[in-house]
């Protein structure tokens, strides 16, 4: 345990949220703060962001959770990294070959992510997908996605 | 009251016409199926479902809705009944008396005793909600942007501190989520905020994309590879689902008193469905002539917290739909919804379009009919679909989220940005911080900002208007004392409320009650 532990979950949670409203604050002065009465684009924010920085401090000042980040298996990193690529395999190839190969690319990618899946099976699967993708989106309800494109 | 009547009978000729009760028979359907699926409650079922209403017309894509939110809502009574699955947390409850009734061979009896029960209880929600709409928007008239903003920060503050864990992470993720919410071009000035230079990002971040990133996407990132094998030995035919006589006798009072405790509940912003049937669940064993027989499948320790969560959902959307203001994720979500098809829940929509108000109202009650009668017959195909295992599932759903982003405003970005918000919901789930406030912030951050903009620009910048306005200080004052009361007892106690408090005492007299 002690081994892959990283750090105190609070403590990194509080850490964050005091970097993000540090920023949200800063970006948001430049939309003009502006004054009680005639509020500028940026009061609303930089108040969110002055509100997410204290609740960061209060957060890992008062944590009694002992519990720590554990450092993901590899199995897991893995399988976090295959499903986000799968989305944004889904978007460049939707830009770039059209719909039916990114339905296909990201069912496979996806299914990679399980390692109880054979290859066989994401294949089928991926198979299936692209058929149905044709007949109820491109088929049926006209998304505005070409089917094939060659774009580059 | 006359009028009432007349309404409601114009919004069943709305609701009741063959196209859009074939979007209510639809929407059901897909909205049971995903709701079945292990995981999946009302939230996730909603988003994955959403895209497929913009390419309808307002009316039946807002009848279709209120199918799949029922549907998914009793395809969580199958899971935690037949598989001892709470896939959707109110029914963690009925997993208590009602999987040990399916190991005794009635797990139908259950079903069919929770279906008729929560139908029930849906009917009466549905009439208190009738009697209660038109009055609340009178109300509702005399309200400022004060007063709107005072609710709104009573509803938030509610809604993040009274989840589960600890108040102050459930206060960060509704920052979050208001923050989110000021993405794209300031209403007033005109200023683009946080676009980073991208034009997709001036209309700001799309609902269904923070939606799918944070409960969909973030789901899977954490929980692939999860060894969940679902079995059950469970055998449900339609004929099997018929409570018999006595059953139904024994159903009858504990019915009556969780509707009642539901209604009770109903509209009090924070106190979500799951606690509402704890407190159903406790008081039924309470005063129950022989309470060890709870946890071993008391038949009235599944119909009272299934009406309880079926008629406090139901007066919930009083406030959602009157004042427009949600008290909880499912029905930001809704409510979200209902603008993206151009229509906005408040005191107006009941005066300038009554046809959706009511036949709204109308397709409610419809839905839960199509509910039950669908449920009979397909009980067997629910069943199976609980068994499909995850792995499978999931690199389906994926494929689903992409096109169903996309599809909102054929944009490919909106797709990009559910991955991140993917790594986002990720990220807050390992941190242990809950997600669900921050779509009760997203939804509500905007209309907070304009309405505290102008309070305070009538006010000439006096912040002191809203503690000498009477309605505005009375709410604030109870936000506060929510907010001390349950940061305070969270960091004394560790437990952040009475009611977890109570559920947690309940769940150790249960578990030792089993042995």
């Amino acid at each position: 345990m002690t081994a892959n532990a990283w750090l105190k979950r609070d403590i990194v949670g509080g850490a964050l949220l005091v970097l993000l409203g540090g920023a949200v604050f800063h970006q948001s002065q430049s939309y003009g703060i502006g004054t009680l009465g005639q509020m500028g684009a940026g009061f609303f924010p930089a108040v969110l962001g002055v509100l997410l920085a204290i609740a960061g401090v209060l957060i890992a000042a008062t944590s009694k959770d002992a519990a720590v980040l554990v450092k993901p298996s590899p199995a897991a990193w893995r399988g976090a990294s295959l499903v986000l690529l799968s989305v944004l395999a889904f978007v460049a190839a939707a830009a770039h070959v059209g719909l039916l190969p990114a339905t296909f690319l990201s069912v496979v990618i996806a299914g990679f992510a399980d390692r109880r899946n054979s290859l066989r099976g994401v294949l089928t699967m991926a198979a299936v997908l692209t058929v149905f993708c044709y007949v109820v989106f491109i088929w049926g309800l006209h998304l505005q996605l070409p089917a094939l494109i060659w774009e580059w | 009251m006359h009028q009432t009547i007349v309404d409601l009978l114009y919004g069943f000729g709305v609701a009741l016409q063959p196209t859009h009760l074939m979007w209510a028979v639809v929407g059901v359907l897909l909205g049971n199926l995903i709701g079945v699926l292990p995981g999946m409650g009302p939230i996730t079922a909603i988003s994955i479902l959403l895209p497929l209403t913009y390419f309808m017309a307002s009316v039946p894509a807002i009848i279709m809705l209120a199918g799949i939110f029922y549907g998914s809502q009793y395809g969580g009574a199958i899971g935690a009944i037949l598989l001892n699955l709470p896939s959707h947390p109110p029914h963690a409850v009925t997993c208590i008396d009602g999987y040990p009734l399916t190991r005794a061979g009635k797990g139908g009896v259950a079903l069919g005793v929770a279906m008729l029960s929560s139908f029930f209880a849906a009917s009466i929600g549905i009439l208190v909600m009738i009697f209660m709409s038109p009055l609340l928007v009178k109300v509702a008239f005399k309200f400022g942007p004060t007063e709107i903003a005072a609710i709104m920060v009573l509803g938030l503050i509610a809604g993040s501190t009274m989840s589960r864990g600890s108040p102050l992470k459930g206060i960060a993720t509704t920052l979050f989520g208001l923050l989110c919410g000021t993405v794209g071009t300031d209403l007033i000035t005109g200023t683009f905020r946080f676009t980073f230079g991208s034009p997709s990002l001036y209309d700001g971040v799309e609902l269904g994309a923070i939606c799918m990133g944070i409960f969909a996407i973030a789901d899977f990132v954490m929980h692939d590879n999860r060894e969940k094998i679902v079995t059950t030995r469970a055998k449900v035919r339609a004929r099997d689902m018929r409570p018999s006589l006595a059953d139904l006798r024994k159903a009858v009072a504990p019915t009556l008193r969780g509707t009642l405790i539901g209604v009770l509940f109903g509209g009090m912003p924070g106190t979500g469905p799951t606690i509402t049937t704890f407190i159903a669940y406790a008081f039924e064993r309470k005063i129950a002539k022989d309470p060890s027989r709870f946890g071993k499948g008391a038949i009235e320790g599944v119909a009272s917290p299934e009406a309880a969560s079926h008629s406090k959902t139901q007066v919930d959307f009083i406030p959602t739909m009157t004042l427009g203001i949600p008290g909880d994720a499912v029905m930001a979500l809704i409510m979200g919804a209902l603008i993206l098809k151009g229509i906005q829940p408040g005191p107006l929509l009941i005066i300038d379009h009554r046809d959706i108000f009511w036949g709204l109202i109308a397709s409610f009650w419809i839905g839960n009919v199509i509910l039950m009668i669908l449920n009979v017959p397909l009980i067997g195909v629910w069943v199976k679909m609980l068994q499909v295992p995850y792995r499978i599932l999931y690199p389906a759903a994926v494929f689903f989220v992409c096109v169903g982003v996309y599809s909102v405003r054929n944009d490919l970005f909106d797709v990009a940005s559910v991955a991140l918000f993917g790594v986002m919901g990720a990220l807050f789930m390992a941190l242990d911080f809950p997600v669900a406030p921050i779509v009760l912030g997203f939804v509500l951050g905007p209309m907070l900002e304009s309405n505290v903009r102008r309070a305070l620009l009538l006010s000439h910048g006096d912040l002191g208007v809203f503690v000498t306005r009477p309605i505005s200080a009375t709410v604030l004052g109870l936000a506060a004392l929510i907010l001390g009361w349950q940061t305070g007892s969270f960091l004394l106690w560790g437990s952040n409320s009475l009611f977890m408090r109570l559920r947690a005492r309940m769940q150790y007299r249960i578990t030792n009650g089993q042995g």
